[in-house]
């Protein structure tokens, strides 16, 4: 009684719907150490954690052209993938995505990682072929924190902004469903539950055992 | 245009005269007290507490006076339950949901306190943040309990509107700075107007209130 009727739920994928952090940290080591550059847990946090690796290797190697950027993300990436096996979704995700399909709620997944990702780590949570449709941002002109993402992901379903809530971990990908107009709630997996609402989001769960998402729903 | 509506909890999102004055006629009758609204008003009003029972029962022991109290709250809560939320909060819950603002409660009230008021009313699992007295800090009337939610929230007090029923707690939030809405569910408007609230309303459906908080 106490939700507002959502049409859909669109989720961010890394940190939202798995903690990815602890595969993508020492990818990153192997990558980066041979450049001389040491990645510890406060370098990940600071520097690399939500943020696109065109802009990750731009900020960190900035002498390299695109080309040697790319092999490095793209080797980057295939080390990831071989991980992407041993993932486990957050807490409570499955059973609460479940509800939403039982409400006949929408889904979809609004994601900065790469397509090739995205297909190592659905399946790894069981999720493949779950969601109504996936935006990935290297489909659409801009990266989040830019709203272009979830606009595009309104516009695949034909809702207005406020038929949709948002899920998302991160102060960046924060400032791309809000800007979007997306009530958005936080995942507090990785960042701290303040950090997440001054950056914009309404409601904060710890994870998807939370009964404040199941209220969100009307479960 | 509000970023944040903060609540009281007891009194401001159930109506806290509809509850306790049939309570207090229902729990005192054994001891042959005849409630009437004079007395209500006078001695039991916004109050559950040893003092009220004293004063109105001054030869009971200690043992009877708890198991008086624990009456009144077990009544309470079945009371609240079945008379639900005040008129038209639903509506103003899912008109901030549709804007997406955050929706806080600011109460007194412990945590374990808090779900069982929650739970009847249908409020389970609405309200974020919460902030529950700390051990050793201020209460209400004091500020802090509203600075805390501010700062948990990131915004500045002329940023969100609180709702209050009480003097003690609109007294917190208009010491905190914060535009306060008064609910006129225990206490007088008068009291309410005394302590500083901007607007007095007697519950959420009045349109006054969506006047004030500027929407449509």
């Amino acid at each position: 009684m106490t939700g507002w009727p959502y049409r859909t739920l669109l989720f961010d994928l890394d940190g939202t719907l798995a903690e990815t952090d602890s595969l993508h940290l020492p990818t990153w080591v192997e990558v980066l150490l041979p450049r001389g550059i040491e990645v510890d847990q406060a370098f990940y946090k600071e520097n690399i954690s939500g943020r696109s690796n065109a802009e990750i290797v731009r900020d960190l190697l900035p002498g390299l052209s695109d080309e040697e950027g790319r092999s490095i993300f793209e080797a980057k990436e295939a080390s990831f993938r071989k991980r992407a096996v041993d993932l486990e979704p957050l807490p409570g995700l499955l059973d609460f995505l479940e509800q939403v399909k039982n409400r006949g709620i929408m889904t979809g997944l609004v994601t900065n990682a790469p397509g090739e990702n995205v297909g190592a780590v659905l399946p790894a949570l069981k999720l493949q072929d779950f969601f109504d449709i996936i935006v990935l941002s290297e489909e659409v002109e801009a990266v989040k924190p830019d709203p272009a993402p979830y606009n595009e992901a309104l516009k695949k379903l034909d809702l207005a902004p406020e038929e949709a809530l948002a899920f998302e971990d991160s102060v960046s990908g924060i400032a791309s469903s809000v800007a979007a107009g997306i009530p958005t709630v936080g995942i507090a997996s990785t960042q701290e539950p303040d950090k997440l609402r001054k950056a914009g989001v309404f409601m904060v769960a710890r994870d998807f055992t939370d009964p404040k998402l199941r209220a969100l729903i009307g479960a | 245009m509000p970023k944040a509506l903060l609540f009281d909890l007891d009194g401001t999102l159930s109506n806290t005269d509809a509850v306790h004055f049939p309570n207090w006629i229902e729990v005192l009758r054994p001891y042959g007290v005849e409630v009437t609204r004079e007395l209500y008003e006078e001695k039991l009003s916004g109050r559950v507490d040893r003092g009220a029972v004293e004063d109105v029962l001054p030869d009971l022991s200690e043992g009877e006076i708890d198991e008086l109290l624990q009456r009144e709250e077990l009544r309470a809560r079945q009371r609240s339950s079945e008379i639900g939320p005040l008129p038209g909060l639903r509506g103003l819950i899912e008109a901030g949901r549709r804007r997406g603002l955050p929706l806080a409660l600011v109460t007194n009230s412990t945590e374990e306190d808090a779900g069982e008021i929650l739970q009847p009313l249908g409020l389970h699992g609405v309200f974020d943040p919460v902030v529950y007295p700390q051990d050793g800090e201020d209460s209400k009337p004091a500020a802090l309990p509203y600075e805390q939610a501010l700062e948990s929230l990131g915004l500045s007090a002329e940023e969100v509107v609180a709702f209050e029923d009480s003097v003690t707690g609109a007294q917190s939030a208009v010491k905190a700075g914060i535009p306060t809405v008064g609910i006129t569910s225990g206490h007088s408007p008068e009291d309410l107007l005394e302590a500083g609230v901007s607007i007095v309303i007697g519950d959420f459906i009045d349109p006054a209130l969506y006047d004030f908080l500027g929407w449509e």
